[in-house]
Order: C-alpha cells, then sequence, then structure tokens
C-alpha cells in the first residue's frame, strides 16, 4: 500500500490504533501529508493542484473528525475526500475559469522527444478522463482492491473494474506497448 | 512483468517527483482548523442573521496559494510574546503590515492609541461535538497590537489593528496549547463616523486571523467604501462581481484604482444588501499579479429580511419550503452581486426528502441577465428548540443561455446530515425535470444504465442509486431529453 510506509491501511483504517480514538487531526495530519501529497500529484498532475487539493480534502475531514475517528476510518475518509474533491474540480475544470492568486508561470511546451518517462506518464494520466484516472491511481498506485476503490468512489466493482482495464489500454496506446520504462526513464 | 505491474512501478516514480510537503504537518494542521473557523465564522454570522445555522454538508474548495510560505512552527521563537508586530514568524520580512502606520490619521498618536486599546470582542473557543475545543483565537493584548492602517474615508473613518497572540494565552485561557493561532496575526476592523474620536469607533467585523505574506481589506456594502492594505508600491485593482456571460463562463472585468502608499480608498457601486460577497480585489506588484481575494464586509442584520420574490410553478410551499428556497437564492445573489430586479428565480421542486424526516429541500433556478441559469438547490430541516436551523447545500452549476430554466431537466444529490452533529446519514437522488417526463433513468459514470424510475409531475425523488453519475429523462412518448450531470458541490463563480 502506498501510504509511505508508515503502517497506515486504507481498507483496514489502522490509523494510530484500533478504533483511532487517540489520534489527534495535526498527529494524522503530520503522518498522512506526504502520502496525501503523492496521491494528488498523481491526481492533479501538478504540485500546487495536489497542495490545494490535500488541504481541501482535509478540510472536509476535519470537519467531520470526532465522527471520522470513532469509525476509525480517516484515512479512507481523507482519501474518500480528495478523489471527490478532484473529480468534482475537473468535471467544472471545462466551463469555469481557475484562478490560482498568482500568474502562474508559463513554458514552452517540450518536444516529445525529450520528455522523460515520469512526464509522459504524467501527461498520459492528465489524458484520462477525472474518475477513470482516479480508478488508476487508486487501484495501481493505492494498491486497493476493486472493492475498495468501489466504495471509496462510490460506484460498483464492475464500474471499476472496467474503468481500470480501460484506463490501462489506454496508457499503453499513449505510451506505446513495449515503451514501458523503469521509475527512472530507463527502457526495461 | 505484467502491464499492471509496470504501471505501477511507474506511478511509484511519478509520485517521488511531488518531493516533500511545503508546509510540516502541525503547520497545515493549523493551518486547516483556522480555514474552518473562519469560514464556520462566516458562515455563522450569515446565516444566524437568516435566522438559522446550516450545516454545509461540502466545503467549497478555495483555492490557495500553493508558494505561500510554510508556517513556523509555535515553538519557534523565544520571546514571550510572538514576532506579530512587523516580522513573518521565521524572520522573513512581511510587507503587508509592516512599516508605520499609513492612513490619512496616521499622524494623529492620540486617535492611534485609543484604536489601539479598544475592545475586541473574544469569540468563545469553536468547539467539536463532543465538547473538544478545537480553535480558540483570543483577544491580542494591547501591548501586541498596532494600528496598520487609520484614515479618513467617503462617510467616516476606518482603522485596521493587527495583532499577535502571546505565547501563554492558551494556559490562560484554560485550553489546550495546541488550539490557539500562536504563529499568525489577528486582524480587527473598526470603523466610525466622520470625525470619529477613537472610543466612538466600533468593532466593524468579527476579528479572525491573517497571512502576514497577503493583503486585508474591508468593504461596507451599504455605501460600497473599499479600503485595500497593500504593500507600499503594490497596484490595486478592484472587480465589483463576477459575471456570467450567456455561454455560462465566468469572468470579471477589472478596474485600477488609485493607491497611495499601498492603501486603495474606493467605492464600489452599492445597492441594499446584507453583506457584500461579490467585490474582489487583486494586488499587482511589478506588473505580476501578487493576490487576489475577496474582501471582508460589514455585515448588516437588517437587511436580510429583504423582498425575494420567487416563482413556484408547482405551488407555492411552505413556510420551511419557501425559507430554503430563499436561502439557496439570496446565496446566489450574494456571490454574484446582483439584485432580485436583475433576475428571475424560481423554484421549480420544493418538497421532502425520502430520508429526510421533516425537512424541506428546494432546487432553485436563477435566470441572469445574459440568459444563462444558475441551478442551486438547499435542503433545511425544521428549526430546532434553540432557534437554529441545520440542513446541508445540494450543489450547484451554471448553465448557458438556452432553453427556459422550466424546460430543463435538473439532477442533484442530496445529503441528510445529522441535525446535532452535521454527520452524513443518507443521500437522495432528486430529479427536476418538465411535467411530460415520466421516466428517469440512471447511469454510472461508465455510462452504464442503473436503474429506472417513475417520475410525478416530472419530479423525482428517490434515495440515491449507487454510483449514479448522470440521469437521463424521457417522456410519456419516450422521446429522451438528453442526459444531464448531477449538480457539484464545489461552484465558485470564479471566486
Amino acid at each position: 500500500m502506498a501510504t509511505g510506509g508508515e503502517g497506515t491501511d486504507v481498507a483496514s483504517g489502522e490509523d494510530g490504533g484500533p478504533g483511532g480514538g487517540t489520534l489527534s487531526f495535526p498527529e494524522f495530519v503530520t503522518r498522512q501529508q506526504q502520502p496525501l501529497l503523492r496521491l494528488a500529484f498523481l491526481l492533479a498532475g501538478d504540485r500546487g493542484h495536489a497542495e490545494d487539493l490535500v488541504q481541501t480534502a482535509l478540510m472536509k475531514t476535519y470537519r467531520h473528525w470526532d465522527r471520522v475517528v470513532r469509525r476509525g476510518e480517516p484515512s479512507a475518509y481523507v482519501r474518500r475526500a480528495l478523489v471527490t474533491t478532484h473529480t468534482s474540480w475537473r468535471r467544472r475544470a471545462w466551463h469555469r475559469e481557475q484562478p490560482t492568486g498568482r500568474l502562474p508561470e508559463t513554458a514552452a511546451p517540450e518536444p516529445a522527444d525529450r520528455l522523460d518517462a515520469g512526464e509522459e506518464l504524467r501527461r498520459a494520466l492528465l489524458a484520462l478522463p477525472p474518475r477513470m484516472r482516479a480508478t488508476i491511481v487508486l487501484r495501481y498506485y493505492e494498491d486497493l482492491s476493486e472493492l475498495q476503490t468501489a466504495r471509496l468512489m462510490g460506484c460498483s466493482e464492475s464500474t471499476v473494474n472496467t474503468q481500470a482495464a480501460r484506463g490501462v489500454a489506454r496508457l499503453r496506446n499513449v505510451l506505446g506497448d513495449g515503451a514501458v520504462t523503469d521509475s527512472h526513464g530507463r527502457p526495461r | 512483468m505484467s502491464p499492471e505491474d509496470e504501471l505501477r512501478d511507474r506511478l511509484f516514480g511519478l509520485a517521488d517527483r511531488v518531493g516533500p510537503p511545503s508546509s510540516d504537518g502541525r503547520g497545515l494542521a493549523g493551518r486547516v482548523a483556522r480555514e474552518a473557523a473562519d469560514r464556520r465564522r462566516t458562515s455563522r454570522g450569515v446565516l444566524v442573521a437568516l435566522g438559522c445555522v446550516v450545516l454545509l454538508g461540502v466545503a467549497v474548495p478555495q483555492l490557495i496559494d500553493g508558494d505561500a510560505p510554510a508556517t513556523a512552527p509555535a515553538s519557534g521563537a523565544a520571546s514571550d510574546l510572538p514576532e506579530a508586530a512587523g516580522r513573518v514568524p521565521g524572520g522573513a520580512p512581511a510587507d503587508y503590515f509592516t512599516g508605520p502606520t499609513r492612513g490619512s490619521l496616521a499622524g494623529d498618536d492620540d486617535f492611534l492609541d485609543g484604536v489601539t486599546a479598544l475592545p475586541w470582542a473574544a469569540e468563545p473557543p469553536v468547539r467539536a461535538a463532543d465538547g473538544t475545543i478545537l480553535y480558540y483565537l483570543p483577544d491580542p493584548p494591547v501591548e501586541a497590537r498596532r494600528v496598520v492602517f487609520a484614515g479618513d474615508v467617503p462617510g467616516g473613518r476606518w482603522a485596521l489593528v493587527v495583532g499577535g497572540t502571546p505565547r501563554g494565552a492558551a494556559e490562560a485561557a484554560g485550553v489546550p496549547p495546541e488550539v490557539v493561532p500562536t504563529d499568525t496575526l489577528a486582524a480587527a476592523w473598526f470603523t466610525g463616523p466622520p470625525g470619529a474620536t477613537a472610543d466612538q469607533m466600533t468593532l466593524a467585523n468579527e476579528p479572525s486571523t491573517i497571512s502576514t505574506d497577503w493583503p486585508a481589506a474591508l468593504t461596507d456594502p451599504r455605501n460600497g467604501v473599499l479600503v485595500v492594505v497593500a504593500a507600499p508600491g503594490d497596484a490595486v485593482e478592484v472587480s465589483q462581481r463576477p459575471m456570467i456571460d450567456a455561454e455560462g463562463q465566468t469572468s470579471r472585468e477589472w478596474r485600477p484604482v488609485e493607491t497611495d502608499d499601498g492603501i486603495a480608498v474606493t467605492r464600489v457601486s452599492p445597492f441594499p444588501r446584507p453583506y457584500d460577497g461579490s467585490t474582489s480585489y487583486r494586488v499587482l506588484r511589478g506588473g505580476r499579479l501578487e493576490a487576489r481575494d475577496m474582501p471582508w464586509s460589514i455585515f448588516y442584520e437588517e437587511l436580510v429580511d429583504q423582498p425575494l420574490p420567487i416563482e413556484y410553478p408547482r405551488g407555492r410551499p411552505g413556510g420551511l419550503g419557501d425559507q430554503a428556497a430563499r436561502f439557496a437564492a439570496a446565496n446566489v445573489l450574494g456571490e454574484l452581486g446582483l439584485s432580485t430586479a436583475q433576475v428571475t428565480v424560481r423554484a421549480p421542486w420544493v418538497g421532502a426528502l425520502p430520508n429526510g424526516g421533516d425537512g424541506q429541500a428546494a432546487v432553485v433556478t436563477i435566470t441572469l441577465p445574459s440568459g444563462a441559469v444558475v441551478v442551486t438547490s438547499q435542503w433545511l430541516m425544521p428549526q430546532q428548540p434553540d432557534g437554529s436551523y441545520t440542513g446541508g447545500f445540494c450543489g450547484q452549476s451554471v448553465l448557458p443561455a438556452g432553453p427556459p430554466a422550466e424546460r430543463r431537466v435538473h439532477a442533484l444529490a442530496c445529503e441528510v446530515v445529522d441535525g446535532t452533529t452535521g454527520a452524513p446519514m443518507s443521500t437522495d437522488l432528486v430529479v427536476v425535470a418538465p411535467p411530460e417526463v415520466a421516466l428517469v433513468r440512471t447511469y454510472d459514470g461508465d455510462r452504464v444504465f442503473l436503474s429506472e424510475h417513475s417520475t410525478r409531475d416530472g419530479v423525482l425523488v428517490v434515495p440515491m442509486p449507487l454510483g449514479t453519475d448522470t440521469v437521463e429523462a424521457v417522456t410519456a412518448g419516450g422521446v429522451t431529453l438528453g442526459r444531464v450531470d448531477l449538480l457539484g458541490n464545489a461552484v465558485d463563480f470564479g471566486d
């Protein structure tokens, strides 16, 4: 499970002991901030939006903290908030301006042949529909089962299965069969 | 290695690129708590004046600049008072609240001393449902305050006072140290009549924490006066309201305003409203956008109960349903800075939810001057014994101009929350369509058919079929009116 080696289990919600009753919100944030930022980065595709996403998800979690902790599933709750916030933002991005507070830096696009494997994958992920992208990230990065992913995304297992299969197929198409490289961009 | 395993490996490699967070966990937790408390205070101020307290089911995301410097740990300073009056914790220079007092009254020492000593209104600690204290902002001691701005403005005198919280404040108040923000400034605006003496100045807003690297501003909706406190040399631009065109696209027109030593004193067109929720300002430095925000607003409770004509095509609801519709419409009008004379407000459906007990939900359409339509929805429970109301926001969307609002299909997921804790209990699907629609089909995010339901008078209200993402409305004659998405929960009109 890709939660930063903290022993956190999204499915069982083992956040600092059974029930998580003694876990404070600051402790939770301290433990989860890095893995959440990594997850948000894969969903959002850039660091700025990823940090916004994490903060918004934590806000939603904070507002129901007592109940969330009583149920012993803060990790799952905050991930659900993160995913639903992300898909909600993406849906609106087509017809709404997205103020960022500061003007974004712009850079000339890199030629395709200069892109490393990580950048290729990032762009390929961004080309997926938001819910398909979330399915891919939850299944293959967070390593959730179809059932866990379905519960987190509020859809059926069959939908997860279909989305994941299509997502993998589309990523293979975008990146090219046989063009799979390792995490450092080296061809396998 | 299978494609799935390769994908897994590469996702890990990509995630490594994000690097470490820009702030420590406790700093982020504190920021989240403060943000939540600030929003709660803002909502409470508005809603209490409306006679209701609504627990919003979903927070509206606020885009926060990802480059904001990290907040220093609370234990970083050695002195008893924080480095509030002029320095950002951690030693970096602060541009907005340092330096001598600015404004036309900056040289009036008696006035400044008097304003500095004016009492702030200490708020009780913010508590969770089980009584746990989550957040507490005590009044800064007088010796930790400073006047950032004091000046004559059209129709009166305004002053901005900031202050830090001493390290021992939590102990003195008997609250846990982690719930008191000791690494940020708190700010309070005071206003008074023309020529007011210091003791004639009164608190204009509920004091709140501020970022030392972010400007501050206040507006008075009654006369349109707006004061922006930026850094010396900054340029300031003002926009009165977001504009939504016929395509449903949101934009703003920005007007440069004169500044003196980084202070902008200007006006926007006033009209009767309890608070200004539409004006925005931005600060530019060297042509680069440094900040964009909405000013704090003075609140006029007596302007809450203005007439708000709403058409009810399916019949006028009872008091609670009417209140839910009014509340939903007033929120949109407030954010868009529009008066009731500029729009057409209809509530095509008001009624109960399957799992909503005695509560009433309202779907409201607001046709804008451009022809675009804002659809919004609100669920409200009956009044509590203490006079408050509880409910939830059920989504909002902007539709381009086209068919009249009553000829369109609107679908939303309404979350029923516990009246005491605000915890979500169940979710219902509401579809409001023209009366000739007889069937509604639901589909998941993969466009897979989920369920089919008969409507009554074009309306469907059922427990939410799991996974519903879109709905299709079909007339009795078998004509489909197309598929529509559920209303979203994060519409912010570009702000």
